[in-house]
């Protein structure tokens, strides 16, 4: 049995009226990058606080690293890394010595803690700039020092809040690289919320999606592109004019269908239909077909699909009270 | 436990050097520095000369520099970590919540010691100047005592009720007008609810402060500020929740 890194229980977080996080169950295996998404408000960061024991849950119970969040707060953040939402450095300070003072907090002696900060600083070619007051830094250059900083006792689970928001591609793509190496060389966990899609796909194995504080779908990156039931197919070629659009949109396999710009066409189908008949079609109707493409359904469709989901179940439930 | 305490005293005085430090550049701040000392520690003693060194009044100067110099540090402890988003970050690590607490407390108290021996030695040194007697007349254990006691009670109580007050308020901004109205509001109640008093009563308590030792005096106002201090740590201690503050960080 996977042994995993994360489990909560129907976990609900209220502030008053608003509900933060709803009956929230989520199992996160050990040694993977989990990406946790949602839009904005959905319940990403009070997840996050409730995993670290920074707030406490109205209900439910959760276990991070086999501890339980309620009796073990302190343990359990002696083995995390954070990245929150704000970097949460010292403006101040310079840059060797925020990393030095999250060093003596989790109590690396003198001589691990000047490697380590050797070796972070090195990676992300800030060591000679390391005797800096921070204040000045650029965002992206604050943001790789915080990844450092989470990353310098070697955590078992690091919690990262949008990491790669505002790093330059390269820097984003040298970060995605460490978080890819930092589980397969250390065997670490990396709980991962951003909004970059195409990172998830990248990086993550496992993927969990929150909306209005309610868990709405988890699996791997493919199993959740599974589960939208369309494909959207390509067809590119000459002749293809309002009669064939018109010829198209009546056939009841074709869900939504519009030429775009470049003379593409573009046809949104269910997912078992078969493309050779409607090709047919197109070329009985005059069309020159030169090439069919098929497209599985990236995450992000898969993700607006499941959060306007939400938005329409909530607005007919709103109807339906009225 | 000390570990962890000496962690956050270490960060807050970095702070606090870079702050001072800050405020000018280079040179300019030196300036500054060798001003107040030289104005507050070495002028005011020159002029008191031997009065200086055998009155209480180095005692009484001592305790108001350490109240001021705490409580221009201390409104930045909890609220200014907030302003800047760096509390949540420090309560997301594994350090305790009381090693921040008494770590930040710590700092604020021995920052206002500091200024406040120093200023001692100095005034010393400038009242013996004025003196001139070929000899070093120093302080006596008595007022040596009084000084650390009264300075260190005092600072600790305004570094409580600093903390206090910065666990609660939002914005630096918030704490310093809390503090200085709590500050006014008290000064004014000891300063007119004395004159309300009828006059059979304040001679009295003029006349006790008279034919009582002074040092005595100073011993009583150090046992009740100890008292005070430790009052107010258990309820500063208690008001301290970790849920609390990650949710007004919201």
């Amino acid at each position: 049995m996977t042994e995993l890194a994360i489990c909560t229980d129907s976990l609900c977080k209220r502030f008053g009226s608003l509900h933060a996080v709803e009956n929230l169950s989520l199992q996160v295996p050990s040694g993977i990058v989990f990406g946790f998404l949602g839009p904005n408000g959905a319940g990403k960061t009070t997840t996050i606080r409730l995993l670290l024991d920074l707030l406490c849950p109205d209900q439910g119970t959760a276990e991070v690293l086999g501890f339980n969040t309620h009796k073990d707060g302190q343990l359990i953040r002696e083995f995390c890394g954070v990245l929150l939402e704000h970097d949460g450095l010292y403006e101040r300070l310079s840059a060797e010595d925020n990393l030095e003072l999250y060093g003596k907090i989790y109590r690396l002696s003198k001589a691990e803690r000047s490697s380590r900060i050797r070796e972070l600083l090195t990676h992300i070619n800030l060591w000679e700039r390391r005797t800096e007051k921070i204040g000045g830094w650029s965002y992206g250059m604050k943001k790789k020092l915080a990844v450092a900083r989470a990353l310098i006792h070697h955590p078992r689970l690091v919690f990262l809040d949008e990491p790669t928001a505002g790093l330059d591609p390269i820097a984003a793509a040298s970060l995605r690289d460490d978080l890819s190496k930092l589980v397969r060389n250390d065997g670490a966990t990396v709980f991962l919320t951003t909004h970059n899609l195409a990172e998830v796909e990248k990086l993550c194995n496992r993927v969990a999606v929150i909306n209005e504080g309610k868990l709405v779908a988890s699996g791997t990156p493919y199993e959740l592109e599974s589960t939208v039931n369309v494909q959207q197919v390509e067809v590119m070629g000459l002749c293809f004019d309002q009669t064939v659009i018109n010829l198209l949109s009546e056939r009841p396999e074709v869900k939504e269908v519009h030429l775009n710009q470049e003379g593409c066409l573009q046809l949104l189908v269910n997912s078992e239909v078969k493309i050779a008949p409607l090709v047919r079609l197109l070329v009985e109707a005059g069309a020159q077909v030169e090439e069919v493409r098929k497209n599985r359904p990236d995450l992000e469709q898969v993700f607006l699909n499941l959060v306007s989901e939400g938005k329409a179940i909530k607005k007919l439930t709103r109807f339906n009270k009225l | 436990m000390i570990h962890d305490i000496l962690t956050i005293f270490w960060k807050e005085w970095k702070e606090i050097k870079e702050l001072i430090w800050q405020r000018g550049s280079g040179r300019g701040s030196g300036l500054r520095l060798v001003a107040v000392f030289g104005i507050v520690g070495g002028y005011l003693p020159w002029q008191f000369g031997i009065m200086w060194i055998e009155s209480p009044l180095p005692v009484i100067y001592g305790a108001f520099y350490s109240i001021f110099m705490v409580t221009s540090i201390i409104v930045d402890c909890f609220a200014g970590e907030r302003e800047r988003h760096t509390l949540e970050t420090l309560l997301a690590s594994r350090i305790p919540d009381y090693a921040i607490l008494l770590g930040k407390l710590t700092a604020t108290i021995s920052y206002g010691m500091c200024f406040v021996l120093i200023i001692e030695i100095i005034g010393l040194f400038a009242a013996n100047l004025n003196v001139n007697s070929g000899m070093f007349v120093n302080y006596s254990a008595q007022t040596m005592l009084s000084i650390l006691l009264i300075s260190f009670f005092g600072s600790w109580l305004m570094a409580e009720i600093g903390l206090f007050l910065s666990l609660r308020a939002s914005t630096v901004r918030q704490v310093t007008q809390n503090l200085n109205t709590g500050i006014m509001v008290a000064f004014l109640v000891a300063n007119f609810g004395f004159t309300a008093l009828p006059k059979t009563w304040k001679e009295t308590i003029l006349h006790v402060f008279n034919i009582n030792d002074g040092q005595a005096i100073m011993y009583v106002i150090a046992i009740i500020l100890l008292v005070i201090d430790v009052i107010i740590l258990f309820l500063t201690t208690d008001t301290f929740k970790l849920e609390k503050l990650a949710i007004e960080h919201r």
